[in-house]
Formats: C-alpha cells, sequence, structure tokens
C-alpha cells in the first residue's frame, strides 16, 4: 500500500518512495506490536542455559547487566557515531537511546555465576543450572545363602523363635507335673 | 547523474532491500533467512560513510564487494552451534544480512574502505574528486 508518493516518475525517486513506505510500515508496525528491546533467544545446554541478544554496536561502558532474587536486568544505551550532528544523517534505521529490559529466571540457576560475553556484537549471557540435587544410592550386598540363614535379619527371627523353643521348654517343664499328675492319677 | 532527494549520490537498491519481498538472493542453507540490516548513512566533507548493523558477522563471514556501480554486502552468521541445542524461547530469528546500493559517479569507487568492529560494518564511501578541464590549446595554422 502507498502510504508516501512524491508523484514523481524518475526512477531514484521511485526507489526512495518504497524505501519510505517499507519505513513508514515498520514504524506503524511497532506502534502495533509492543517489542521488548533488546530481543532474546533462550537456549537450553544440559548444564546450563544461554540468552542471547544482538546488540550491534553497543559500547561494553554502556552496558549493564546485572542479577537478582532470580531476575535479570540488562540495562544500556546505543549512543550514534561520536561528533556527528543529527543534520549530516541522510538514513537513519538504527536504533538509539536507553533501553532495559527485566527478565524473571526459571527455577535453578546458580545466580551467583551468571556470565557474560559480547563478540561480533551478540551478547551472551550464560546461566548455569543448579545440579540436581544428588540421589543417595542404597548400596546392595550380595551375599551367599548359606550365610544369609544365620546372619542378619535371621537374628531377629531367631530371639522368638528361642521363645518359641523355651516355651516349648517350659511346656516340657510341665510336662513332669502332668506326668507326676499322670503318675498321681495312678 | 542519479541521486535522491537529499542529492545523495547513493541509492538504497530496491531488489534487496526489502526482507519482505521475497526478492532476495537465495541463500546456500535452505533454513538460513537473509535480512535486511539496518543503516545509517552521513556525510563527511570528504565522502560518506554507512554503518551497517550485522550482529554475528565476522570479517570471515563478510563479503562487500563494488561489481559496476553496484555495493553489495553479505553477511553470514554462523549458527553451527546451534546444532542439537535445544530452542526454548525465540524472539528474534537468526539469519544473514544482505543489502545492496547503487553507487553514483560522485562516489571514488576505487578507494572505498570499509572496516567491521562489534557487528557494525562503517564503510567509507570517498567523495570522488570532480575532474580537473582539461585545456587543450588550439593552434592556428
Amino acid at each position: 500500500m502507498a502510504i508516501f508518493r512524491w508523484g514523481n516518475a524518475w526512477q531514484a525517486v521511485g526507489d526512495f518512495e518504497q524505501e519510505v513506505d517499507h519505513l513508514l510500515a515498520s514504524v506503524l508496525q511497532g506502534l502495533r506490536v509492543v517489542r521488548q528491546y533488546p530481543a532474546v533467544n533462550l537456549y537450553d545446554l544440559p548444564d546450563q542455559l544461554l540468552l542471547t541478544a544482538e546488540l550491534p554496536g553497543i559500547r561494553l561502558e554502556e552496558l549493564d547487566i546485572s542479577v537478582s532474587e532470580g531476575s535479570l536486568t540488562l540495562k544500556g544505551r546505543h549512543i550514534g557515531p561520536e561528533n556527528v550532528p543529527d543534520e549530516v544523517f541522510r538514513r537513519q534505521e538504527r536504533p538509539r537511546g536507553k533501553w532495559q529490559r527485566i527478565l524473571k529466571l526459571p527455577e535453578g540457576i546458580r545466580e551467583d555465576e551468571v556470565s557474560a560475553q559480547f563478540a561480533n556484537g551478540v551478547l551472551l549471557i550464560r546461566l548455569p543450572k543448579h545440579p540436581p540435587k544428588p540421589v543417595r544410592q542404597i548400596a546392595v550386598t550380595a551375599v551367599a545363602d548359606g550365610v544369609s540363614a544365620r546372619d542378619g535379619h535371621q537374628e531377629m527371627i531367631a530371639t522368638p523363635a528361642r521363645r518359641i523353643v523355651s516355651e516349648q521348654g517350659s511346656a516340657a517343664m510341665t510336662q513332669p507335673p502332668l506326668a507326676q499328675g499322670g503318675s498321681h492319677a495312678d | 547523474m542519479r541521486t535522491d532527494r537529499d542529492g545523495l549520490p547513493l541509492e538504497v537498491d530496491r531488489t534487496t532491500s526489502h526482507a519482505g519481498d521475497g526478492g532476495v538472493l537465495s541463500p546456500t542453507s535452505q533454513e538460513q533467512i537473509v535480512f535486511t540490516p539496518p543503516i545509517d548513512i552521513f556525510e563527511r566533507p570528504d565522502g560518506l560513510v554507512l554503518l551497517a548493523d550485522l550482529p554475528g558477522v565476522t570479517l570471515e563471514t563478510l563479503e562487500l564487494q563494488v561489481q559496476d556501480n553496484r555495493l553489495t554486502l553479505y553477511g553470514q552468521v554462523q549458527s553451527t552451534w546451534l546444532e542439537g541445542v535445544t530452542l526454548l524461547h525465540q524472539e528474534y530469528p537468526v539469519g544473514h544480512f544482505l543489502r545492496s546500493f547503487i553507487l553514483s559517479d560522485e562516489v571514488d569507487h576505487e578507494r572505498i574502505t570499509a572496516k567491521l568492529a562489534h557487528g557494525v560494518l562503517e564503510v567509507f564511501l570517498p567523495r570522488a574528486t570532480k575532474a580537473i578541464p582539461r585545456k587543450i590549446e588550439v593552434k592556428s595554422d
């Protein structure tokens, strides 16, 4: 859709018109969809998460990254080329100005070990994960069958078994009176 | 000479300046997308400076060429490290960058210089020194 027209068939201007349409369209789009800056991608690795953002040309002294209580804050400022007054710009599409973005970190991130690097205009933030809580393994010892009969838990069963034996013993003790009684009955 | 409204001896080439048009060159890899990088152009007394945002592009993956009167920049972004990595959340797609410009005679094509730092390409387009008119002596017989 033509938004802007110079009303001139001159080829060079024709190109320019298209470009203006394109710029206007992108501005309108920007108004419709509120996009957070900078855009970030998040990748998952076994031991860490990687957060990336494209910040071409940002000076490190204009970049501030902090982490606290589960949130990661990115703050910065894009400044244009130094000592270049606005009026000499013929085209200005690159982003300018201050921005800030706060991201909520997922659970299990080691906040004290978060690190960042900047290479070729791409910011990469490493978010190391807490290792999963160690699972305590319980060792099972294999022992010979014959030994197991006398060893360990056998002890527990052996005690009441002995008691049974002793009861039997006491029963046996009562035998004599019965026998005596028997003899008594005789 | 073709210049735009500002008298700029540089035109943004229509064939490659609109990412949404689908008129971009097909990249080598089927899955890689090609974007039009945002640019700034400003004037200096001795010429023009063009700045282009090319995050992720390195000297090894950048091609800058002038053919006839067309200046083309093509920056590739290495994304091999993404293979086997799970993408949890995506707000920007990763792709290559392509944009071209038509240079006028006002730019000295031979003396164009460029540098790349922190993902920003800076191209200097020096103003061509005006040809000094050569006087031709006319002799009489």
